[in-house]
């Protein structure tokens, strides 16, 4: 993918050339174009294709055989009635189907008992797409067709205008949702393992910062795959400084001792958020848009049904304990009410299962469910949507599409305040925000 | 013609760096007196390349990394690079993964297998791909049966391994529907027991076959009806109007071009060369691998010998992979070492060998240098130059340093060059002169003790080094 940096460079290359008080500079600018209601947004990518019928499950046959398709589709897969105690959700606002979350998500139940969850259901897109991968980049650029941005990235693009990025990736590799034309996302595993690292020839460590901070300043011919990498270079040592600084463990984080990598992730965001909270502005990191993404949701065979140490049932309670620990740390630093978090896949999966027995499993398949989590300050929490009618799916046996998921996006991008259409195109707003 | 014009330096030392894992010392002088066909066909040499990693039944770390250590080690070999040059490619390609594979034999056998045919036919590794065990697990080809299709290996086998989800026009090459009817003709295949004991060994289990009549692309010039399959319970190949391995290969575009030489060749002109290659020059390609029989031993001896493989495009607009990045500073600097280090360094900066992270292989270009895998560069390159044990890393600063550099712009540049830089810019060079200039005060011995290290490490993780 290449982003045309072009136009941004034209208009910031004053700022390009830094020199030794760059670092000063960095820290007036930063400071300066942090979201001014410190809103912050969340994205968690369940990636490989979540089998959102298990997730979010139906219970009986009321203004649809929902449940009688479910359990004829799937005899190793569907989840037995009597599991269900803890985890009912009420009725699918369409057919009035009653429904309920996987029994290992009992947290995220909670969660919805107190009005800050939203469950969006039968999300996807017209004629989706199979594919891992077209389906994947459809969602993280915000439109089926190649973009060249993500959906986060345009709108800060057009929010925050500066070459210092307000948006991070967790795992090694950026997410494309966050690819913007002005500002290069970070990409950091831990914060912990963010600092420059020990040299064994430490004598003359001091020395370099000063090269590396002109060899990364440099401005260099736009489109050059040296320039990009001079940004991240750029990037690199400047958030080193900053992040030395961040508190992740022993601060109290409800994530402390939560099983699964996304706890940990989760808990590094909660720890950035509480830093910028008490740092003052100029040792600010200013971030405040985190993707996170949890993988192994292709789940085309030996899925598990409700053992909780079969391998869909414990991914889904990771990523349930993730985000209620990941809630309750926003409720006790007191910005609850400011943060939102928004869980996608890249499609669902088939209604009928394949193979059987303890190798049962599901192909790729269409639509799926979105999460949106948030204090009942800002959030409207409840069902929407409605689950596709299970007895009649698409020519492959995949559901139909109910809602876009760019009226999802447009939702999220207008609770910033950005401009929902110059993002994502003319998609009405859901009312899930307040 | 361009094939048989001379290397020159830059050109040697592209090629050493693109076709293998950068020169060793005196190689590109060595190199650069030849043409650039003589130069590709020793590379390429004539002779096949048999051999697989150690690998047991276990499958936990320390054999892992066993393994990989084995293979970095391979990629040293003057001789053997391009062919593993092309085992990595394939490994990239057709990626399993340690992690769901049966045992780590089974990712020896398929590393072996993409060392044996790396150069050979295409048609061939699809074929030996699809009944490679590693593989058949790694996308459910082993619960792939009549009473139950699996779709999982039928739609990469398409989307990512012969033909692509999309032309090079945007314009779909298959349907769902060819996706359900690839899936059957691909059911059956398992491994052989004996007895109660699973062998190494793949067969196609005809009960688990789906013996019906399957369309392949119905509606297109090249529809296929009939019992498609690739082999029956014998091993015995389907005749190719029925083998879909053969009817993947019949697949033409939207412009009527030929999918799977189109796919490949830009591929890996990629690979090799550049990112997006003009469509002229896929062409060219294409045509000249169909007319080899899909053999990539020619497809990789056009490429090499292209005029557009000498090009300063081709020569910094591609991220080098972190095994790249890795092997040419080692082979550059003349750096000792048994490896032990290099495996988990190489994890630290994306690469685990035998561990790609999707069916997609490894993500390329800049998702290779997100701050956090930059920073892992950093821990290499500072490993490397502080380097003074050979069981991690071994260099002598000594070796490299030029007693005709009589200034320090002389000195940076001949380092710059010594490392294949070929160009950076001035307040970038202007940096690292004043880091040797700069700073402490020191006697002769401790200055290339400190200070010509400490350059090292700012040119390995100078921006311009990361790419090639």
């Amino acid at each position: 993918m290449r982003i045309n940096r072009r136009q941004f460079l034209k208009g910031a290359s004053a700022s390009a050339v830094l020199g030794s008080s760059h670092l000063l500079a960095f820290a007036a600018r930063r400071a300066s174009a942090a979201t001014a209601d410190g809103k912050a947004l969340v994205l968690v990518n369940l990636s490989g294709g979540n089998d959102f019928l298990n997730t979010v499950v139906p219970l009986d046959d009321v203004g649809a055989p929902q449940r009688s398709t479910y359990e004829a589709a799937r005899p190793n897969l569907a989840l037995p009635l009597a599991s269900f105690g803890a985890t009912e959700i009420g009725t699918d606002p369409g057919p009035g189907t009653a429904l309920a979350l996987h029994p290992q998500m009992t947290g995220l139940a909670t969660l919805f008992g107190e009005g800050k969850l939203a469950i969006v259901n039968g999300v996807g897109y017209p004629d989706s797409s199979l594919s891992h991968f077209e389906a994947e980049a459809a969602w993280w650029a915000g439109t089926p067709t190649p973009a060249g941005t993500g959906w986060v990235g345009r709108h800060l693009d057009a929010a925050l205008p500066l070459d210092v990025t307000h948006a991070v990736s967790f795992g090694s590799e950026v997410n494309p949702t966050l690819a913007a034309l002005a500002a290069d996302a970070l990409g950091i595993r831990s914060i912990q393992g963010f600092s420059l690292p020990d040299d064994p020839d430490y004598r003359d460590l001091e020395n370099r910062r000063p090269a590396w901070e002109s060899i990364f300043a440099e401005p260099r011919a736009a489109e050059a795959m040296a320039a990009r990498i001079a940004r991240s270079g750029k990037s690199f040592l400047d958030m080193s400084e900053i992040f030395s600084s961040i508190e992740v463990e022993g601060w109290g984080s409800n994530l402390d001792g939560v099983e699964g990598t996304l706890a940990l992730d989760m808990r590094q965001v909660s720890s950035i958020l509480r830093y910028d909270l008490a740092a003052d502005p100029g040792s600010r990191t200013g971030l405040s848009f985190f993707h996170l993404a949890t993988g192994g949701f292709d789940t085309h065979s030996q899925q598990g049904r409700d053992d909780p140490n079969a391998w869909h049932p414990s991914l889904l309670r990771w990523l349930s304990d993730a985000m209620t620990g990941f809630q309750r740390d926003l409720e006790a630093l007191g910005i609850a009410d400011k943060v939102a978090t928004l869980v996608y896949s890249e499609f669902g999966r088939r209604i009928e299962q394949s193979d059987v027995g303890q190798n049962a499993g599901t192909d790729h398949g269409t639509a799926g469910c979105m999460f949106v989590m948030g204090d009942p300050a800002l959030l409207t929490g409840g069902l929407y949507g409605q689950m596709p009618d299970l007895s009649d799916p698409d020519e492959h046996g995949n559901m139909k599409i109910q809602v876009d998921f760019r009226e999802v996006y447009a939702s999220v991008i207008q609770w910033l305040g950005g401009d929902p259409n110059a993002v994502v195109g003319p998609f009405a707003p859901l009312p899930l925000f307040k | 013609m361009a094939a048989t014009d001379l290397l020159g330096e830059a050109g040697a030392a592209h090629l050493l760096r693109r076709a293998g894992f950068g020169p060793h010392p005196g190689e590109v002088a060595a190199f650069a007196g030849r043409t650039r066909l003589q130069a590709v066909q020793q590379l390429l040499g004539t002779k096949t390349r048999r051999k697989r990693p150690p690998a047991g039944r276990r499958s936990d770390f320390d054999a892992v990394r066993k393994m990989q250590r084995w293979w970095l080690t391979q990629m040293r070999s003057p001789k053997w690079r391009l062919h593993e040059k092309l085992a990595l490619f394939w490994h990239d390609h057709f990626p399993s993964n340690f992690r769901m594979a049966p045992d780590l034999r089974a990712m020896a056998t398929q590393n072996a297998l993409f060392r044996e045919h790396g150069l050979g036919s295409f048609r061939d590794l699809a074929y030996l791909v699809t009944r490679d065990a590693a593989m058949l697990d790694y996308l459910d080809g082993l619960r792939n049966r009549a009473e139950n299709p699996n779709e999982n290996y039928a739609r990469e086998l398409m989307e990512l391994f012969v033909l692509g989800r999309e032309d090079l026009l945007g314009v779909p090459n298959y349907t769902q529907e060819d996706v359900v009817e690839l899936a059957r003709a691909l059911t059956g295949f398992g491994f052989v027991y004996r007895g109660h004991r699973r062998t190494d060994a793949i067969a196609l289990h005809p009960e688990d076959f789906d013996a019906g009549v399957k369309t392949l692309f119905a509606g297109k010039p090249f529809e296929a009806t009939g019992n498609l399959g690739v082999e029956n319970g014998d091993g015995e190949p389907f005749p190719a109007h029925l083998n879909v391995i053969d009817i993947l290969f019949t697949h033409t575009d939207s412009q009527g071009r030929p999918t799977a030489a189109r796919f490949l060749s830009k591929k890996l002109w990629e690979w090799f060369a550049h990112p997006a290659p003009p469509l002229a020059l896929v062409d060219e390609l294409a045509d000249l691998f169909v007319a080899s029989g899909y053999q990539v031993r020619a497809l990789v001896q056009a490429i090499l010998t292209h005029d557009a493989f000498y090009t300063e495009e081709a020569m910094t607009s591609t991220a080098k992979t972190p095994v790249d990045y890795a092997l040419q500073m080692i082979a550059a600097l003349d750096v000792q070492t048994k490896m032990d280090e290099l495996p988990g360094l190489l994890d630290r900066m994306g690469m685990n060998l035998f561990d790609p992270p999707s069916v997609n292989g490894w993500n390329h270009s800049e998702a290779w240098l997100s701050t956090s895998r930059y920073r892992e560069r950093f821990r290499l390159a500072q490993a490397v130059a502080a380097g003074r044990s050979k069981r991690e890393f071994k260099f002598q600063p000594e070796k490299l340093l030029d007693p005709t550099a009589a200034t320090t712009p002389e000195l940076v540049d001949g380092l710059l060059a010594r490392l294949g830089v070929v160009s950076v810019p001035p307040a970038t060079r202007q940096a690292l002169i004043d880091y040797v200039d700069g700073g402490i005060a020191l006697g002769d011995e401790e200055w290339l003790e400190v200070k010509f290290r400490g350059l090292v490490v700012l040119i390995l993780t100078l921006p311009e080094y990361q790419v090639h």
